[in-house]
This record gives structure tokens, sequence and C-alpha cells, in this order.
């Protein structure tokens, strides 16, 4: 085209104050190099309502001393020193010295440091940061979340350019020990298993790098620093516990199911393993049918969901039939999901997908079978299809479901 | 109308830059005058002139005085490149998450240069024309198409920016052309 695009198509231009407003902006948040910064103040959806004198007192423990206040299951901390607190019912985090963290329920907002999750089964598990979201998917995770480099010292800086291998430096990165995460930015998402590693940078895109650097190059405030002091503060976790119960219902039946990764069992909680087999009568029988439709509803549909969202934005006409198998094992107290398989008249095939939807399955947590059972097996049977968004995925309750005694 | 050109426009030297990271004020203030104009034209032309380019090209910039202290001062790529990227990601994601079937909002401008009564309506019309056909460009294309057109990035810069393959982006730019010229046949005389 031979006359200037520029006249013949004008845009907008900057208003006059536009340029005073982003400065202003700018030089209102916290100053990234100074790691004991208050946190900016923002909206508190979930625990906006604590006391102003609980407030208060959070501003003055988080100038001198590093912020930690609880109240069920919500709360903040900021770490003056390397740290390990509990989040929920379901994590624990292990906090680098200036990592700073606000949570509610099972949602967590991470504006700065690094971080190391461990999450329970039992549901969505998800840390914000202000560069892009990680989800918890699986089972057990182990998770290291890198803030923005102004935010750390230099050396940290260089530490995660070098372990992302990216040239324009990463502001989030995360590394995946055990389980799969997602890790997205508005449209665009990663699903990263155990061994993976991924990072968001300026781009806001979320891309795949070599973990290999990462996990050789801590950072001496890493919070896995904290674990190899002398007086280890690190307790037992609770993941002992599930791969526990798996493993001594694999050796009761004669079976080695559990995962291979799982460590040695722990001394088994009270249970009640060898009672006597009791039938159910057939109103017992429907009623847990329906307790495990529930279940499966309420925590798995939303993992399965982000599965097969994440499938159709790559491939776009995806859809198909899976049919998951799993046994609920448990010795009393707890009933978590073992042998995750998808039967063969699955139609569905694409490996990310396959592995994101079978790792989910084993977040999911159940009542145990019942008394004198040694496991309940359960085949569910899932539809998808694209282009209807409020029935997906269609379901139907397992045909399939029997108690093995 | 002033005409925005990154391509004659030189690039803040490093020492501004390197004030930016620290903080200073005036470095940041010049920073924004200095590239404001660009990132309003790249996110207006991608998402049409609507209220949220404001919202966003303040996010862009907060972005880009975030990653600041990874850009590389010494290193070949150009400032204004890289914010554009950091926009034209910025505009995509906001076009992906809203509706698909937006309209971009009109051209209101008027030009400055003098003209007839019988050139000013044929350029009202061209203008018109140029934004509907612009329009009926599916986004990547779109963008593709305002960063070669407008910006003057290169088409290894594109494909960073909208990270796809070099390829893909000489495909989207030789169909976005294909179209505008098919669209705009009729006004090839006063083009």
């Amino acid at each position: 085209m031979e006359r200037d695009l520029e006249a013949l198509w004008p845009a907008a231009e900057p208003p006059p104050e536009f340029v005073r407003r982003v400065v202003e902006r700018e030089l209102s948040a916290p100053a990234p190099t100074l790691p004991l910064t208050p946190p900016r103040a923002r909206a508190r959806s979930g625990f906006g309502r604590a006391a102003p004198v609980l407030a208060v007192l959070a501003v003055l423990a988080m100038v001198f001393a590093g912020l930690r206040w609880h109240q069920g299951n919500q709360g903040e901390v900021f770490a003056a020193e390397p740290g390990e607190i509990a989040i929920g019912e379901r994590a624990t985090a292990l906090l680098s010295r200036g990592a700073h963290v606000e949570w509610s329920g099972a949602s967590v907002q991470q504006d700065r440091g690094d971080v190391e999750y461990r999450v329970r089964p039992g549901g969505p598990f998800t840390v914000q940061t202000p560069y892009g979201a990680v989800q918890v998917l699986g089972t057990i995770f182990s998770v290291r979340v890198a803030a923005s480099p102004e935010e750390q010292s230099m050396k940290s800086s260089k530490r995660t350019i070098a372990a992302t291998g990216l040239t324009a430096g990463a502001l989030l990165f995360v590394a995946v020990r055990e389980g799969t995460v997602r890790l997205s930015n508005a449209e665009r998402q990663l699903v990263l298993t155990a061994g993976e590693a991924g990072a968001i940078g300026a781009d806001g895109v979320p891309t795949r790098v070599d973990p290999a650097p990462a996990m050789q190059n801590e950072p001496e405030n890493a919070p896995s620093a904290a674990l190899r002091e002398p007086e280890g503060r690190r307790r037992a976790f609770d993941r002992l516990r599930a791969d526990g119960v798996r493993q001594r219902a694999a050796e009761r039946s004669g079976a080695s199911h559990a995962p291979p990764s799982a460590p040695a069992p722990v001394p088994a909680p009270a249970s009640d393993p060898t009672a006597p087999a009791q039938p159910l009568t057939p109103e017992e029988s429907e009623h847990r049918r329906q307790y495990i439709r529930d279940a499966v509803r309420e925590q798995y549909f939303p993992i399965a969901r982000s599965c097969y969202e994440e499938l159709l934005a790559r491939q776009p006409k995806a859809g198909g039939k899976v049919v998951l198998s799993f046994a609920i094992v448990g010795d009393g107290d707890a009933g978590v999901v073992d042998r995750v398989e998808f039967r063969d008249d699955t139609t569905m095939d694409d490996p990310e997908f396959t592995t994101c939807m079978r790792e989910s399955m084993y977040s999911t947590v159940f009542e145990p079978p019942p008394p004198g059972a040694r496991e309940t097996t359960v085949v569910y049977p899932i539809e998808l299809a694209p282009g209807e968004p409020e029935d997906v995925p269609r379901h139907e309750l397992g045909k399939v479901q029997q108690d093995s005694h | 109308m002033a005409v925005v050109d990154d391509r004659t426009d030189e690039e803040l030297e490093a020492s501004v830059l390197a004030r930016c990271r620290e903080r200073d004020p005036a470095a940041l203030q010049a920073f924004v005058e200095r590239y404001q104009r660009p990132v309003f034209a790249l996110l207006s032309r991608m998402l049409g002139q609507v209220p949220e380019v404001e919202d966003l090209a303040q996010e862009t910039f907060l972005r880009a005085f975030r990653s600041l202290p990874s850009f590389d001062l010494q290193g070949a790529a150009r400032p204004s490149t890289w914010l554009l990227t950091i926009a034209t990601r910025l505009a995509l994601d906001v076009y992906r998450r809203q509706s698909r079937t937006r309209t971009l909002g009109r051209v209101e401008a008027e030009l400055v240069s003098p003209a007839s009564p019988e050139q000013k309506l044929e350029q009202s019309e061209l203008r018109r024309a140029i934004a509907r056909a612009v329009e009926a460009l599916p986004i990547d294309q779109r963008a593709a198409f305002v960063l070669s057109e407008f910006h003057a990035l290169s088409i290894a810069d594109i494909a960073r920016a909208l990270d796809t393959p070099e390829s893909t982006v000489k495909t989207r730019l030789f169909r976005a052309r294909a179209k505008l010229s098919q669209a705009l046949a009729n006004y090839r005389g006063a083009l």
C-alpha cells in the first residue's frame, strides 16, 4: 500500500495523565529490593473481615519479625527466616527467607520468594502468583515456586535464569518433584509431571524448561535448605500415611500395588482390616454408590474438566469416552485411590490428557471400604464432548462396583 | 494526527533503563513517555479503540518494570520490541478471554491533512473500509500484520512475540495482506 497506513488507520492516543498514572502505580508498589517490606494491601475476599486489631498486630509483626497469623483455614505468613507452615488441613509449605504467602482454604496467593509445597490428596489446590497460577492436579506434590527476580537477591535471580535457560529470565518458576501440576497464565496452560519444570517469563507464556539446574543449584535460602539443617524441622508428611495405606492393602491382598515411588510404610493407624465381612444390604450398597458418585463429582470432576479443557485448547474437536478403573483401599480410617487404569473401551489416548486424568484420580479421597472389605473396585465411564461446556464431563456412575473381601 | 513511527524514534539509553531498575521516578517517566504511543497504537489496532486499551497499556508498563532486572541492557534486543512483545501477549490473552465476536472500535479520528470535500469523503470511506477489513482478520493474522506494518518488527521478532515459528508468521502475513488486498480492491486507486 503506497499511502501511509498510519494516517489511514489512526490509532488511539495516550490520555494526558497516562504517564503520571503509570509512574504513580509503579512507585506505590512495594520496593522489590527490600525483602522484609510489608506486603501491599489488597482485598482479601476470603479473610478480609479480620478484626482491625489483628491487622495492626500483623503489620507490626511483618515489620519487625516476619508475619505469621492463622485463623482456622486462613492465614498469612511473611517469612523472616526459612521455615515450615501448615496451610489448611492438606498442605505444608517450606518458605525461604522473604517469602510471602496468604491462603484461604486451598487457595494460596504467593507474591514473592521461594516456597516448596507439599499437598495431600483431597481436591483442587492452587497457588496464584502475579505471573500465573500453579494448580495441583494429581496426588502428592512437591512444588517450588520462585517469584519475580527483582524480589530476590541477584544471586537467586541468576540461579533462576540459569535454571530455566531463558534469556529473558523467569518471573515464575515451578519444579515438580512428585505428581502433576498445571502452570497457567490466562488461557495458556502447561501440565507438568514429576521431574519436569516450567517457567513464565515476561512474555507471560508458560514454557517447559530444564529442571536439572534448579534441582542442583538451589539458593542458600531455598526452602529445602531447611531440610538439611541438623535439627531437621521437617516433620513426617502425611503422604506417607496414604502410601502406607496402599502398601498395607497390597500386602493384605498378596500383591504389590503400591506406586513405585512409595516410601517405606509408616506404622499403621488404628484400623479394623480383619473384621468379619458384612455384606451390604441393597440400601447400603446404593447408599455407597451414591457416596462414591458424589465424592467423584465434588473432588475429581473440577480437575477432570481442567484436563479436558486443556486438551481442547490443543485439539478443539477432541472428545470420546474415558473409562477409569480404580480401587479404593483403606484400613479403617482412610480410603485412598489405588491402581487407576484405563479400560480397553477408552477411546481417548492423548498422553498428556490421560496422564492428567489418571494422576488427578489419585487425589480423590473416600471413606474407607466397609468393615471387613479389603477394597472397593470402581469402574467409572466418562463421556466428553466439545461444545457442551455445561455438560462436560458427561458421565454415569460406574456400572461395575464391588467390594472385595 | 501525529504518526507513531518506531522505526525512526531512537530507543532510550541503557543508562535510563538502568535507572528505571532503581525505580528512579524521572527515568520511569521518561520510559513511559517514550514508549506510550507505540504501546497504545499496538493495543488499539489489535483490540480496537476500547476503554480496556488504557488498562492494558498500564499493565504492559508495570510488567515491563517488574521484568527490567532480567532485560539485558547491553544485548541486541531493542526495548521497544521487548515492550511490544509484552503488550502483544497481553492483548492476545484479553482478546481470547473476551467474546470472539467482539468488534473493533470504530475509527473516529480525523485526518489532519487538508483535503477537499471529495477527498475527505473518499478518505473517510477508505478508513472505514480498512477498519472493517482488518477487523475481519483473525486475531493472529491481525497481530502479525500490525507488528509488521506499523511497528516494523522483523519476522523473527514477530515470531517471538507470537510464540510461533517464523514460517507461520510468514503465512499469516501473506494471508492477511491477501485478504486486505481483496477487501480493499475497490479502493485500489486511493491507496
